[in-house]
């Protein structure tokens, strides 16, 4: 319940603003949702902290790093925060709050974008 | 928060033929018509949302009740929708949560939303498209005052169908709903939409489907009668549980729950499907419980089920997770029992009868369709009690016979003890002259208990334990295990203090059955388990123990021989004789006396003629092996190949299938396969380079020769056309082994996620010696967790230099681990797909950097190889 917990207080915000609800899926990961997107988030071996958002309408996952660099933002600048968990719950907060309301209308571009990395 | 009412319903509008209406699943669209807070009820009343509440569902503008066309259906309430509630003057209420047809939870009171009289109320229409999105129509007075777009309705339906309420759960269910909303946990109506959990139960049916009923959630006593059930009735009994964090309170939505499980399972038209699904919520009170069941009934088109037999008002919750039925209190299991006892059946009585010469005579009837649990199958045993005097006069008669008693006698003792044996011999004779009439009495077998459990197999069993424990020569019977007969606990059972009983092995296996061919088959079919093409049912059958003629004719070590296997009864002449058996078959005697059948005995005598000389004595060393010689019995040809028969005594022992392992999971499943060879030929590989891996065992179906790898009962590989694959559900799918080189597996770790590196290194495959050298590897170091637990400490701690540091030295393992890799020329193999949420991550100082996976990617490629496919190599 580690992880809930540091959700609960690092994503509190974020949750407030975006009437985001919590479960705990696993000691290891959480989901955070609302009506429009599920946000899964991942902690794999205590140190690397993975991020996903699926459109709850068409149950297409949109995991961040993948929306980075879609939405050219490797050059961002750096965000700082206290801990891993806030640091991501700014991260979506600053970038990716259009899919927290549900906007998910440049799905057809990311598709063509992802067809690079498809065999 | 919560009030309650017995005389409410949640409903649609008063619950009459024709109500129309449509729930909103679009937040903008409701967030727009959230500016109109005055809106109607749907008894005509006007309610004012106090900006608290948002109106997610209207009645529709053709609903058969005027006053409730364009009223609220439903309310959003912390984020779950909550429903009209009535009284019986059709007046609303309230909003809350519906659970049976006469009960209901309130959220919120309608008093709590009246409006002023006078103030200005609109009426909301919905004008839904085909493509699941439409219009809201505001209008107040007729007029529109707004139109708003959505997109997405809640497909919900009512009402449903009073017969799918079983479950008395009211009172319990606002503290659940209290439980679920001040943890923000997901209350669900329509629970049977939610795929993943569909999918989960598929999946635990499955499961059922392969490895049979689970004795330790079943409970003995269930588990019987539902194994009898399925063997005299040829249905399927599914019950299937699955914790999950879903609550539903809708009854008819378990129902569908059921439906759509039974569906995505295939499960055929014999089928019957329990659906447990359950919560837990620690801290709810003992009185309670803390498990909450959601039970969902659904069954095939050829079941029939007197659904009028089942209760209204069963629990549905308790207080602990004790499942199984017969150890503890367990409200869940009345449902189940219940729904088992109310399904069409067929009646079954058996009658035995044990006469005075201890011949047991036994007779079956059924009859078709019956309903009821209690006394579905009927056991009647009576004793003719001359038995005893019977047996007493043969024990004394053998007493006669033994020469030690004339080894040191005198011409008087000899003359007495000829005299002494004439004399028994002729009381012995005219013992039927003697006592001509049978005194029956009934045995008080204690079975009845569990009546419903006991089959043919069982019935026969106890008689002649019955029989030869009471009567027989020796009165002792060797008890090696269990406590239940196969079908169902018998009272005789305690009372007389036995662990076991196994008669029926003890009795029958001398006999070889060699008189079977005498008209006597049902014994044989019974052994087997053969019961529908049995010819006992409606028939009379005899089964001589002993005659008089052989008594007479026998010592007292011949009888005991029936016990040991060294003696057998054959018949000779009009009677029967015992015999010595041993070396009846010569060098044979033992595997022929494992065939335990003479047609059997008879075609393996012809095979072991025409086997090379090797192979007779490799048969004759391990007269086992003719139990895998039994098994191909459907293939005569297969049969005489020695390689097939040692690669099945091999694999046996791991071995499972249809809820059997060993010697009768392999008869079964060959009996009709449609690929025996190439079946097993994939056994052999999988001996060749698996055999010998702990907890790893095996499995097929009859219309496929793959092999299935299985630990802990969930499939981890397969084994196709003599190759073997690592079950990888992901990118690439699974990962095909090699026999000349190492796979090293790349990929994303995904902790206990199926698709991840985490996941493949449960399989017991991974990282294990597979006919003398490693098959799969991947990363697993004790070094590197302890590591990354430090760089995780120092990370909360702020310190990011040392974290920094912590991960060059996990990567400088990593990498010498690839160099190894490298270095034996492993196929690389990648099992998530190299896009950037796997290569790359967030670190802790908001910098993107590439994760193991992606330095482990850039390291190879600075080596020189390239992604082809799912691998890389070195061109």
């Amino acid at each position: 319940m580690e992880l809930e917990d540091n959700i609960k207080k690092d994503f509190a915000n974020l949750m407030g603003k975006h009437k985001l609800s919590l479960s705990s899926l696993t000691p290891n990961s959480v989901r955070l949702e609302n009506s429009f997107c599920i946000i899964n988030l991942q902690l794999e071996r205590g140190v690397e902290f993975y991020v996903t958002f699926v459109d709850k309408k068409t149950k297409r996952e949109y995991p961040l790093m993948n929306l980075v660099f879609f939405k050219g933002l490797q050059d961002r600048k750096r965000i700082t925060a206290s801990s891993l968990f806030e640091l991501h719950a700014k991260e979506i907060e600053l970038y990716f709050s259009d899919l927290l309301l549900g906007d998910f209308t440049w799905s057809d571009e990311y598709d063509k974008y992802m067809n690079r990395y498809t065999l | 928060m919560f009030s309650w009412s017995q005389d409410e319903s949640e409903g649609a509008a008063f619950r009459q033929s024709g109500t129309k209406f449509l729930c909103i699943n679009d937040e903008k669209a409701l967030a727009e018509l959230s500016e109109f807070q005055i809106l109607y009820l749907p008894d005509g009343k006007k309610a004012n949302l106090q900006g608290k509440y948002i109106a997610s569902g209207f009645y529709l503008a053709d609903d058969v009740t005027e006053s409730a066309q364009g009223a609220i259906y439903s309310l959003r309430i912390n984020g779950f929708d909550n429903y009209q509630i009535y009284n019986q003057k059709h007046e609303t209420t309230a909003f809350g949560y519906r659970i049976s047809d006469e009960s209901a939870v309130r959220s919120i009171s309608a008093d709590a939303l009246k409006a002023e009289d006078d103030a200005i109320a609109y009426r909301v229409f919905i004008d839904k498209k085909n493509d699941n999105t439409g219009k809201i129509l505001v209008k107040s007075d007729n007029e529109l005052v707004r139109t708003i777009d959505f997109t997405g309705d809640c497909k919900c339906s009512y009402p449903p169908s009073a017969d799918d309420i079983y479950f008395k759960t009211s009172s319990i269910s606002k503290v659940y709903i209290y439980y679920y909303q001040k943890r923000s946990l997901t209350i669900d109506r329509t629970i049977y939409q939610n795929e993943e959990l569909v999918s989960q139960l598929v999946q635990e049916v499955n499961n059922q489907q392969l490895n049979g009923f689970n004795e330790d959630v079943f409970g003995k006593v269930l588990t019987d009668k539902l194994k009898t059930y399925e063997k005299i009735n040829n249905r399927k009994f599914y019950v299937v549980l699955f914790q999950t964090n879903i609550l539903c309170l809708h009854q008819s939505s378990w129902n569908r729950l059921a439906d759509e499980v039974f569906l995505k399972a295939n499960l055929p038209s014999d089928a019957i499907l329990i659906t447990l699904p359950y919560v837990q919520c620690s801290g709810i009170g003992s009185d309670l419980g803390e498990y909450f069941f959601m039970p969902g009934l659904s069954y095939g088109s050829n079941v029939t089920i007197d659904l009028s037999g089942l209760s209204k008002d069963y629990k549905n919750t308790q207080r602990t997770a004790s499942f199984i039925a017969d150890n503890s209190y367990s409200p869940v299991w009345n449902f189940v029992r219940d729904v088992f006892k109310n399904t069409a059946k067929q009646y079954v009585r058996h009658y035995f009868y044990i006469t005075a010469r201890g011949e047991i005579i036994g007779r079956s009837e059924t009859e078709s369709a019956y309903i009821g649990f209690l006394g579905n199958v009927d056991f009647r045993l009576v004793v003719d009690e001359r038995i005893k005097k019977y047996f007493d006069l043969l024990d004394k008669t053998n007493e006669t016979m033994d020469p030690k008693n004339l080894s040191s006698a005198n011409q008087y003792g000899v003359d007495s003890h000829i005299k002494a044996r004439q004399d028994a011999e002729n009381e012995f004779n005219n013992f039927f002259t003697d006592n001509p009439s049978p005194k029956d009495f009934i045995v008080d077998h204690g079975m009845n208990e569990f009546v419903g459990t006991t089959d043919e197999n069982n019935c026969i069993q106890f008689t002649e334990w019955y029989r030869d424990r009471i009567y027989a020569i020796d009165k002792k019977q060797a008890s090696p295990s269990g406590d239940c007969f196969y079908a169902g606990r018998n009272e005789v059972d305690y009372n007389e203090a036995l662990a076991s009983i196994d008669a029926l092995g003890l009795i029958l296996m001398p006999f070889n059955f060699d008189w079977v061919a005498d008209g006597i088959g049902f014994i044989y079919s019974g052994f087997h388990f053969d019961f529908t093409n049995s010819s006992i049912y409606g028939t009379g059958a005899f089964i001589p123990l002993v005659s008089a003629g052989t008594i007479k004719s026998s010592s007292k070590a011949l009888i005991r021989g029936l016990r040991t296997g060294d003696s057998r009864i054959i018949r000779e002449g009009s009677g029967y004789v015992i015999k010595w058996v041993r070396n009846d078959f010569g060098d044979l005697d033992k595997p022929l006396r494992r065939l335990n059948s003479p047609n059997l005995a008879d075609a393996f005598k012809k095979d072991f003629d025409n086997f090379a000389e090797a192979t007779k004595k490799m048969f004759l060393e391990k007269p086992e092996l003719v139990d895998s010689w039994k098994a191909l019995g459907d293939f005569p040809t297969l049969r005489k190949n020695i390689t097939n028969i040692e690669t099945l005594e091999k694999v046996k022992g791991k071995f499972t299938y249809n809820g059997k392992t060993g010697q009768a999971a392999l008869e079964e499943i060959f009996t009709g396969h449609k690929s025996a060879q190439k079946f097993i030929d994939n056994f052999k590989k999988y001996d060749e380079l698996i055999g010998d891996v702990d907890d790893i065992t095996i499995t097929g179906i009859k219309s496929s020769s793959e092999v299935r790898i299985l630990n802990n009962s969930s499939q981890v590989g397969k084994i196709i056309d003599g190759k073997v694959y690592l079950k990888h559900d992901g990118w690439g799918s699974d990962v095909l082994m090699s026999e000349s080189q190492r796979i090293t597996i790349l990929g994303k770790y995904l902790e206990n996620q199926p698709g991840g590196t985490h996941f493949l290194m449960q399989s017991g495959l991974v990282n294990k010696t597979l006919n003398g050298k490693e098959g799969f590897r991947i990363l697993s170091s004790s070094e590197i967790d302890e590591i990354f637990a430090k760089a995780q400490n120092a990370i909360k701690s702020g310190n990011y230099d040392l974290a920094d540091e912590l991960f060059e030295q996990a990567w400088e393992i990593n990498r010498k681990w690839l160099d190894e890799g490298i270095a034996n020329g492993d196929v690389i193999r990648l099992i998530s797909e190299p896009t950037p949420a796997n290569l790359s991550l967030i670190n802790h100082r908001g910098e993107i950097v590439p994760s193991f996976y992606g330095r482990e990617k850039i390291y190879l490629e600075s080596k020189g190889y390239v992604q082809q496919g799912y691998a890389f190599i070195k061109p």
